[in-house]
């Protein structure tokens, strides 16, 4: 396998890819008992529609996730992850709007864990018995989730900025997707972006890096040839109509989420940019001005909490505040003013140096943890690009890039914001000393 | 390994070292522990919001973020935990270790931070600034109406409200007692509070213990004033309060799921309590993917998404809580009930107990690396259990663990409170 360093980030990985396509990456760190592993696949919630050669497939909404459920469905009718709670083995898979990553730690048996990983993806039991078996654990998971104000939230706002069915659907599906998707839709997914051409392998830990690989290459033994490709929506989303929206819960606060949608990139250096550029300025944005913006709100009492964040689909970008306010249309005209004067003034530099600090620190503590270091090169190799390189990309970031940024994303006529309300009032508890 | 090293620097302050050069991050933190009393419940949880507010130095967040930014980005965690009926507040941080990034005041700037914010913090005419009081309140307050958000966790709150509606543990924040504090009475309670509480500094890096003695020397020395801490105690019922269990309502008509909480007390075994059995019990029972309520309730009869089961060692009890679609009530609660009865009859299998023990083994081989992982089990360690066993030694206890012992565990549970709380009902 192939070394690279990466002197400023004090990491070395080794790079190797299987006959079959799937590349895999190896961190060696003798110092430390823990090992980890992680198969990223490159199918995730927004998949609806796929290509296998020439053919064309459908996939319902939640189709990614119910099919991880049933990859660790076995042929006896035992679930797949007892086998690493024998082995001491800490397992897990999860699927997000993009990929779908089944991961495991372990202290022993590093071999028969990552041998029985692989084995998972790729020999699932996909049969109409075990499809019908997870449809009732998988309707009290999306329920769970539906209980939550910010699920509501964000289900609020992504239809108040017109997003795709392929963004606004759950990535857990919904009480109509879910019994359209049957055992073929499962298997077809499987054998489209299951092939190991769409899946990346990653490992940390006190290991020989050829010996992962040997156990990759004998272990992955599906033969699919053929990577699905995905096909993509064409038309972006009009700007919103109705840029308000509300609705009621059993919240005691408001609970808001503004944002907008704007076109993304789709791979490579551009989408890798422009992913490190949303980072530094929704950080500069909550930090801007003499007494930082989101400081003062909290010390004014205007706002309890807030987290700003991006998420994206192959074509588009949702850059969002979610937050708990007693008035959020205050929060919303203070972010606006804001940005009215970014758009007018520019950025200021000594804020935007001090950030790039922050992050230099903090992307070198993230790499502390193993399935950081995994999850950023497998997920980013997935769309084209070197995961380690990506993370050094915020020193070349510009004030006039970040200005520029968010006059875009949060241009007014693009902005909309979504509030669930309290179902009853009570009165807020809040009195500012004269 | 590391080598870890206690110290106690004054009667009440005591210093954790664990020297390692392994990660790129270092971490201190600082537990102040008091005994946890209805009494001054409201005024604590709004003390430690009021303490990261600012300090003397460093007046207002903007000025605190600003310092954390120029330390590379070192963030800082705080809040409150209880040990059983003891309560700590704590404040820590997390920053990259001084070699790394070459600068060597990294240590040192941490330490006197964690230090301003405990004790020098931001005054106005000798209390605390009333705008920060006020604003904290209302947080308090509104946090407290939160909690109804989250289902689980609304349910969870409630449980613990009514299963400890005589003891200390069950304190709870009341709108009146919140209500009812001044800059000047929140003053007077924190000269108090830090004036007899237990002072524990834990710190995980590359620095020399030396080093950090001095460090920690200079940032808490108002604090090496000879004065021996609080007595701590956790008062540990082996039979329920009330006799019969007790089953709790409640409606939350918004939600889609129910939420399902069953507590114990873990009954005569908490005379002579095995520690290692005892997390044996609670993996065998709820903790993997081959445990026994997650392959029956979930795998097998398919009645829920997830189900765990954990226990306060400290206090001596023991709870199951699952979500569940509300028509399912009585079939998961009758497969719980079943499932520990047919621990207490002795039926586990070599291979659930050894299950167990690896997967134990390695969730705290596994949290040992990494610097807040191991500072945190440390203190944890030493709080919970009060043992003076290290993690990994505590490790080589589990590995004894015995069938009997487990089913001992199980034999002495005690079932005092139940807890529904009902949502929607069925399933879509």
């Amino acid at each position: 396998m192939k070394l690279t360093t990466y002197e400023s980030l004090r990491e070395q990985v080794y790079y190797d890819k299987l006959d079959s396509g799937m590349p895999v990456f190896v961190f060696r760190k003798p110092d430390f008992i823990k090992k980890y592993a992680v198969i990223f696949v490159n199918v995730g919630g927004s998949v609806r529609g796929y290509k296998i050669g020439s053919q064309e497939f459908s996939a319902p909404a939640g189709a990614a996730h119910y099919l991880e459920h049933l990859m660790f469905n076995a042929e006896s009718g035992d679930n797949k992850l007892d086998v690493f709670s024998q082995n001491g083995a800490e397992p897990n898979g999860s699927t997000d709007i993009s990929f779908t990553n089944y991961h495991f730690s372990c202290v022993d048996r590093f071999h028969e864990n990552l041998a029985h990983l692989c084995d998972i993806v790729s020999s699932p039991h996909i049969t109409d018995e075990a499809v019908e078996k997870e449809r009732p654990i998988i309707t009290q998971e999306m329920l769970t989730s539906r209980d939550s104000p910010a699920f509501l939230g964000r289900q609020g706002l992504l239809g108040l900025l017109n997003v795709g069915s392929e963004h606004l659907d759950p990535i857990i599906g919904t009480p109509e997707s879910l019994p359209e998707i049957t055992a073929e839709t499962l298997r077809d997914l499987h054998r489209g972006f299951y092939a190991p051409a769409n899946m990346a392998l990653a490992v940390a830990g006190d290991v020989d890096p050829d010996e992962v690989f040997e156990t990759a290459r004998r272990c992955i033994t599906h033969v699919y040839t053929q990577p699905a490709t995905r096909i993509e929506p064409t038309v972006f989303p009009a700007n919103p109509t109705e840029q308000r929206g509300k609705a009621t819960s059993g919240t005691p606060i408001p609970i808001f989420m503004l944002g907008s949608a704007t076109p993304a990139y789709p791979s490579g250096e551009e989408r890798v940019r422009e992913e490190t550029l949303s980072g530094i300025a929704l950080g500069y944005l909550v930090k801007s001005g003499e007494e930082q913006m989101m400081a003062r709100l909290y010390a004014e009492g205007k706002v309890l909490g807030i987290a700003p964040t991006t998420e994206r689909t192959a074509t588009q970008r949702v850059t969002t505040i979610l937050g708990l306010a007693p008035d959020p249309e205050v929060v919303f005209a203070e972010i606006s003013a804001e940005i009215a004067k970014i758009a007018a003034n520019g950025v200021d530099e000594r804020t935007i140096s001090r950030i790039k600090k922050a992050v230099r620190g903090q992307t070198l503590m993230g790499f502390d943890s193993f399935s950081t270091l995994c999850n950023i090169v497998a997920s980013w190799k997935l769309v084209g690009y070197d995961g380690l390189k990506a993370q050094l990309l915020y020193e070349d970031v510009t004030a006039d890039e970040i200005s520029e940024y968010l006059s875009r994303a949060f241009a007014p006529e693009k902005l909309a914001m979504f509030t669930v309300e309290p179902a009853m009032q009570l009165p807020f508890p809040f009195t500012m000393p004269q | 390994m590391e080598k870890s090293t206690v110290v106690n620097l004054a009667p009440r302050v005591r210093l954790t070292h664990v020297q390692t050069k392994r990660f790129k991050t270092a971490f201190a933190q600082v537990y102040v522990t008091t005994p946890l009393r209805r009494e001054n419940y409201a005024a604590i949880s709004v003390l430690q919001r009021v303490l990261q507010r600012g300090t003397v130095r460093l007046g207002d967040l903007t000025a605190l973020q600003n310092e954390m930014d120029d330390m590379y980005g070192a963030s800082l965690n705080s809040g409150e935990i209880n040990f059983g009926e003891s309560r700590s507040v704590f404040i820590g941080a997390s920053y990259v270790d001084d070699d790394i990034v070459g600068d060597r005041t990294q240590t040192a700037r941490v330490f006197a931070l964690l230090g301003e914010l405990i004790t020098s913090p931001a005054t106005d005419g000798g209390v605390f600034r009333a705008d920060y009081v006020e604003t904290e309140k209302a947080n308090v307050i509104q946090a407290e109406r939160a909690v109804v958000i989250n289902k689980p966790t609304y349910a969870s709150h409630e449980f613990n409200k009514r299963m400890f509606d005589t003891e200390e543990f069950g304190a709870y924040i009341i709108e009146d007692e919140v209500n009812a504090i001044t800059p000047e009475n929140l003053y007077a309670q924190y000269r108090k509070w830090l004036g007899s509480a237990q002072i524990d500094l834990v710190y995980c890096g590359a620095s020399e213990i030396e080093d950090i003695e001095i460090a920690a020397k200079t940032a808490f020395a108002t604090l090496f004033d000879g004065v021996p801490p609080n007595e701590l105690y956790t008062q540990v019922l082996t039979e329920p309060p009330h006799g019969e269990p007790r089953v709790f309502e409640e409606s939350a008509p918004d939600a889609e799921q129910s939420v399902l909480l069953m507590g114990y007390r873990l009954g005569k075994t908490m005379l002579t309590l095995n520690y290692a059995a005892l997390e044996m019990f609670s993996q065998i029972l709820a903790g993997t993917a081959s445990s026994k309520l997650f392959r029956n309730v979930r795998e097998k009869l398919h009645l829920c998404y997830s189900i765990s089961a954990g226990h306060h060692i400290n206090k001596g009890t023991m709870r199951v809580m699952t979500a569940i679609d509300g028509v399912n009530r009585d079939a998961v609660r009758a497969e719980i009930l079943a499932q520990i009865d047919d621990m207490a009859r002795g039926e586990i299998t070599d291979e659930e107990l050894q299950t167990a023990k690896r997967t134990y083994i390695t969730e705290l081989q596994t949290l040992l690396e990494s610097a807040g992982g191991i500072a945190v089990m440390h203190i944890n360690h030493m709080m919970r259990r009060g043992l003076s066993l290290s993690p990994e030694e505590f490790a080589g206890l589990v590995e004894t663990v015995t069938r009997e012992e487990v089913v001992e565990i199980a034999q002495s549970l005690v079932f005092d409170t139940e807890f529904f709380l009902s949502g929607k009902g069925g399933a879509q």
